[in-house]
């Protein structure tokens, strides 16, 4: 594997857990795909090309790792989701209590979506993912992508109490 | 003029075209009810983005874990541990074939080793490797159940898959002690057979090494062109359509 690969592997570490949590929503599960979703791209990195960009392609991974992971899981075990037990949401001190709390609603609000809205939600507005790119990575067409994307928002607005 | 909630979202998320963008921006600068539906999108992208990035992002006070793992990786490609399925090269043959490969890598023959650890326990065995149990869950065990077999072992089974030559082909785990069977198997001439199986060991920390790897099961399924995993409806409509044997 070559360095540059590796390292850019490296910095995408922290978006692709973000994205993990919000496919499983359980930290545990979200450190595997992580973790999957890194082992696969090194095995599978001659398949990337390096002309485009990395995220579409990681991302695509591991959505597909969640579909392989719930297939698995669809009989085992108890589901706890994180949004159930604040200690598991992840410690952040420093911009102090005002951001944790908006935190707190905006993903309490996000919980509330279906799966499907959410992952094009977490996709176009966390990852900063374009249109084009998030039909890529979930296999649907980008006239889905957007219908989704805006009921989301609207749905989101109207729990946060954005008019 | 009519304008859509998609296309005000398409603005606020900077895919529109320069000529379109101007149109819907004169639009929203004439009409504060058009600007209160923009707003509801430029809103909650903002929301979003920063505080799930404040949130989740900020956090990562030492390095990931996973950045000396990737790292190794990068100054040591020559010896990956055998137990590591994702990092095998895509072209490599069927496990089932391994034995006709006698002079691989140490690598290949720990996991026929590990391969012949995992048939050991399993009694009742038939030529092809499926047990007289696990043919009849095969034929009639619902994907997502689970079913007890056995000498204290447990079979789930995971899903079923059409091949690419439409025959029934279904994945399943068999459990015993701290060991994990991993099987594909498709019905094809009238009868069952197995087409990929695989044993992962439970580790002391409790954790699973694949011995060789679950991560394998999806060159199987890649290898017989398996199609996304069947609905409980459709597969219950291809069970009733096969009789056991």
């Amino acid at each position: 594997m070559d360095a540059a690969f590796g390292e850019a592997l490296i910095a995408l570490l922290p978006n692709l857990r973000r994205f993990g949590l919000s496919l499983a929503r359980r930290p545990d599960l979200a450190d595997d795909l992580v973790q999957i979703t890194v082992e696969r791209a090194i095995a599978g990195q001659a398949g990337f090309d390096r002309q485009a960009r990395l995220e579409p392609w990681l991302f695509r991974i591991m959505r597909n790792a969640w579909i392989d992971m719930t297939r698995r899981q669809r009989s085992a075990g108890t589901h706890v989701d994180v949004f159930d037990i604040p200690e598991a949401l992840p410690v952040d001190p420093a911009p102090g209590i005002e951001a944790r709390l908006m935190l707190q609603s905006v993903e309490a609000a996000m919980a509330t979506l279906p799966e499907e809205q959410r992952e094009v939600l977490h996709l176009v507005c966390v990852e900063e993912m374009t249109y084009a790119e998030t039909a890529r990575i979930l296999d649907i067409p980008q006239g889905t992508v957007m219908s989704r994307l805006s009921r989301a928002r609207l749905a989101l607005a109207e729990k946060l109490g954005i008019k | 003029m009519q304008i859509s909630d998609e296309t005000l979202m398409a603005l606020a998320d900077n895919e529109l075209d320069a000529q379109t963008a101007r149109r819907v921006s004169q639009a929203v600068r004439d009409d504060p009810a058009l600007a209160a539906r923009l707003a509801r999108f430029t809103r909650t992208r903002e929301l979003l983005a920063q505080s799930i990035r404040a949130g989740q992002g900020g956090t990562q006070g030492a390095e990931d874990p996973l950045a000396a793992m990737i790292r190794a990786g990068i100054t040591k490609p020559a010896v990956k541990p055998a137990v590591k399925p994702a990092e095998k090269p895509a072209e490599k043959p069927a496990p089932a074939n391994l034995n006709r490969r006698p002079i691989l890598a140490a690598a290949a023959s720990m996991a026929i080793a590990a391969i012949g650890l995992g048939w050991w326990g399993w009694s009742n065995r038939l030529p092809d490797g499926l047990s007289v149990p696990e043919l009849a869950a095969l034929d009639s065990l619902p994907s997502g159940e689970s079913r007890m077999l056995d000498a204290g072992a447990e079979l789930t089974m995971i899903a079923s898959f059409r091949s690419a030559a439409g025959a029934l082909c279904r994945e399943f785990e068999t459990a015993q002690a701290a060991r994990t069977r991993i099987v594909l198997a498709c019905h094809e001439s009238g009868g069952w057979h197995e087409r990929f199986a695989a044993t992962a060991q439970q580790d002391a920390t409790g954790g699973y090494q694949p011995a060789s790897g679950e991560g394998s099961i999806d060159d199987a399924l890649a290898q017989i062109g398996a199609s996304a995993p069947l609905t409980p409806e459709e597969e219950a409509a291809a069970l009733g359509g096969n009789p056991p044997g």
